[in-house]
């Protein structure tokens, strides 16, 4: 009887010990866990960008870069210098002349993978859309808020945005302007992107 | 007389005992166990598609093409970017698992590239947020996650979920 009691003690105080351990858990509750992110190129993340033109690629980095000079690997000088050179050993081919105007249609892609099948807004801004400004000749994109659609090198803009429906993409149209000296330009393009129904801009408006 | 007193003792802890199984858990105690090794006192719902349970069943935000929710296209984060998923997971206190009917959580982050808000995305994020949620609430917690000057490849980091009785202060 003796021995039973001790026993059954035992039981009672190890189912305590469960007991008033688990309490103690949740008094001060605490878990690991973990997030798992790949960083990947600019043409196959969510809402990628994807080079359309030859003038626009993905670089070592894994970022879109629009480039114009002959420091994009795709100057078809860097395969065949022959005949894209001239006498002095100048890059042919290599870029804009001062004061000039270019328009490329379908430079590059903005798409919406998302996978949670949403509708989205997406704006690209230019850093100066003196030099660099966009249009697609689809009308799918507005100037940011107004109604303005530019679809080409007149009504090309420096702040857009567009609705992609989810699988959807674009092609974002450039209209370049060089300055009136020679040199090297840089002009930065920012892309954002909001849920079309919860977004902080209005993008037309029919 | 030493019977007597031993068996005193044997009273004072079955009623702790009762205490703590009725405020925690109104099952048998091997369920206890494994509740607590699942983090089963406060509940953590993966909300699809940006996170979902990982083998053990345990929470894992999964933005790469082996999440289960991968649809094929859009393999993740690009370099430099910054994304704001709203409603990422869920934490909720259901009063007669955790004995309280408001609890204090705290979520932070080992990683500065994830920030975590609660709710709707106002602009402001934290590497640790604390929120009160009261019994049966649900509170969704939204993950901002900036790849900066991270180059290309996988992440592995992790987030540590605390909690304890009573409201936040």
């Amino acid at each position: 009887m003796k021995k039973l009691l001790a026993l059954g003690m035992l039981g009672l105080m190890i189912a305590a010990a469960f007991a008033l351990g688990t309490s103690a858990t949740f008094r001060d509750y605490r878990a690991q866990r973990s997030s798992h992110i790949a960083v990947v190129t600019d043409d196959a993340e969510l809402i990628d960008l994807t080079p359309v033109q030859p003038y626009a690629y993905i670089n070592d980095g894994g970022q879109l870069v629009i480039d114009f000079s002959e420091n994009n690997p795709n100057w078809p000088g860097h395969n065949n210098p022959e005949g894209w050179y001239d006498d002095e050993k100048n890059p042919l081919g290599s870029g804009l002349s001062p004061q000039s105007r270019y328009n490329f249609d379908h430079v590059f892609n903005v798409s919406n993978h998302l996978w949670d099948n949403k509708d989205i807004i997406v704006r690209v801004t230019s850093s100066d859309s003196g030099k660099v400004a966009f249009y697609d000749p689809g009308k799918n994109m507005r100037e940011v808020g107004t109604s303005v659609k530019p679809y080409n090198s007149d009504t090309a803009v420096g702040d857009v945005c567009f609705v992609l429906a989810p699988g959807q993409a674009l092609g974002v149209g450039m209209e370049l302007a060089a300055g009136n000296t020679l040199g090297d330009y840089d002009v930065t393009i920012t892309v954002q992107a909001w849920p079309a129904d919860n977004a902080p801009i209005t993008c037309g408006g029919g | 007389m030493r019977t007597v007193l031993k068996l005193g003792a044997g009273v004072g802890i079955m009623l702790l005992l009762l205490i703590g199984a009725r405020g925690l858990y109104p099952s048998d105690p091997l369920t206890v166990v494994y509740a607590v090794s699942n983090g089963g006192n406060i509940s953590i719902t993966p909300i699809p598609p940006y996170s979902h349970p990982d083998d053990n069943g345990f929470l894992m935000v999964d933005i790469s093409p082996e999440s289960p929710f991968y649809p094929g296209e859009g393999k993740g984060l690009s370099v430099n970017s910054t994304y704001v998923f709203e409603g990422v997971f869920g934490i909720g206190n259901n009063q007669s698992e955790t004995g309280f009917s408001d609890i204090c959580v705290r979520i932070s982050s080992a990683d500065p590239s994830v920030g975590f808000f609660v709710g709707n995305f106002n602009g402001t994020w934290s590497e640790s947020v604390e929120f009160t949620v009261g019994d049966s609430e649900n509170v969704e917690v939204g993950a901002r996650i900036s790849t900066g000057d991270l180059s290309l490849g996988d992440y592995w980091e992790e987030f540590t979920v605390e909690a304890w009785g009573g409201a936040c202060r």
